[in-house]
């Protein structure tokens, strides 16, 4: 019978049951000095926490407690997350989202043929989602590449998310949005000033100073490469561990 | 429903002093600790949006407090740098000695604690600290449980050799 050292901790820790519980009681049974290791993690348990318990006695500095009743600082008119954060929720909020996705798909409407209005960016589940030829191409195309749609800047942000930006129309829709739960989350888009589609432009020179503005709000260290972008890809735009 | 956002921002308010504690053990200097909390509760009223009710909120800003302090130690370039909580030490002989010998030890566990790379620091911090279970623990940080128990017992190896011979 062998118990792994992680085994002794986990079962130190109450992480334990059943089966696994069992053999390690056993184990210690027939080998008294891993009970020593079992107190061993638990007294250590004990001395972290003791060590860290007068923070949580010490009163609360008053500017946190402001902080949580403040209203969010709204930093970019055009950023729909920051717009939703400050906006009072309430039983409009669907409707709103709803005309405000609505709104967007004038844009597309207006912009061009190479999207299928209704399906790139739709209200869903209290924000808006990429959807057809938008995801498809956030999930799928790289800065490089050419197409319909343009991705620009790949990056993580602080909360390890990783999010894109994208110029669709020929500039004609602009936006950012972020991979979370297998779905594009848009987090921004906004209605640029279409160009013609012959035009070379890069991706960079494309994206508006708004967009820019949320990358930079949101960005954790650099955008990712070339390499580290197809990296992503293949990993399904999940944060690298 | 503008009922669940007052809630949840009552919610933050009780978990002001377990997010304090976090952020202590992360960023070491209780005023750093505290600029921390700050920009994790404004960063968290920002994205209230995006919390799944029904999981725990402390855990969903303990993740982005470990990521916003990630991005903060990489942007000052001092990773690793080991801090020596000027607090506990500049109070050390204004109590009795009881309280003096509590303060020593705590000092002796905060600056063990510093000296361990982030990544076990907060394994740590979560599970024995937090209370956190290993699966609560590894969503937090991203992780598989091996990685996380991994983590956590380097961790501990490393503070039992650091504290070994201090008191228990």
């Amino acid at each position: 019978m062998s118990v792994t050292h992680e085994d002794l901790m986990a079962y130190a820790d109450g992480e334990l049951d059943g089966a696994d519980k069992a053999r390690v009681e056993a184990a210690i049974a027939a080998a008294p000095d891993l009970r020593a290791v079992v107190d061993g993690h638990r007294a250590l348990r004990s001395r972290l926490s003791a060590a860290y318990a007068p923070v949580v006695e010490e009163p609360v500095p008053a500017r946190l407690l402001d902080a949580v009743r403040a209203q969010p600082a709204m930093d970019n008119v055009v950023s729909l997350g920051a717009a939703r954060a400050k906006r009072t929720p309430g039983q409009w909020q669907a409707r709103e989202w709803a005309a405000m996705a609505a709104a967007l798909l004038v844009g597309v409407i207006v912009g061009g043929q190479a999207l299928r209005p209704a399906s790139a960016i739709v209200a869903a589940n209290g924000g808006l989602e990429a959807r057809g030829a938008l995801a498809r191409a956030l999930d799928t195309q790289l800065a490089a590449d050419q197409g319909a749609v343009r991705i620009g800047v790949t990056f993580r942000t602080i909360d390890g998310d990783t999010c894109r930006t994208f110029a669709a129309q020929g500039g004609g829709l602009n936006g950012l949005a972020c991979k979370e739960n297998a779905k594009w989350r848009v987090d921004m888009a906004m209605r640029g000033e279409s160009r013609p589609a012959t035009e070379f432009r890069t991706a960079a020179a494309e994206t508006p100073p708004e967009v820019l503005a949320r990358v930079d709000a949101m960005i954790a260290g650099e955008p990712l490469d070339a390499v580290q972008e197809k990296d992503a890809r293949a990993r399904r735009w999940t944060a690298p561990r | 429903m503008a009922s669940s956002t007052d809630g949840l921002r009552d919610e933050i308010v009780t978990l002001l002093p377990k997010l304090r504690r976090f952020a202590r053990v992360l960023a070491g200097q209780p005023a750093d600790a505290d600029d921390l909390v700050q920009l994790v509760v404004e960063r968290a009223l920002m994205r209230l949006a995006q919390y799944q009710p029904g999981t725990r909120l402390d855990a969903w800003m303990f993740t982005m407090m470990r990521n916003a302090w990630i991005d903060e130690v990489r942007s000052r370039g001092r990773r690793g740098k080991v801090f020596m909580p000027e607090e506990d030490g500049a109070h050390v002989g204004s109590d009795g000695a009881r309280a003096m010998a509590t303060r020593l030890e705590a000092m002796d566990v905060h600056a063990a604690m510093q000296t361990l790379p982030e990544e076990q620091r907060s394994a740590i911090a979560l599970v024995c600290i937090e209370g956190l279970a290993y699966r609560e623990a590894a969503e937090a940080l991203g992780v598989p449980i091996g990685t996380l128990t991994s983590r956590l017992a380097r961790g501990r190896e490393t503070l039992d050799r650091l504290l070994s011979g201090g008191a228990t």
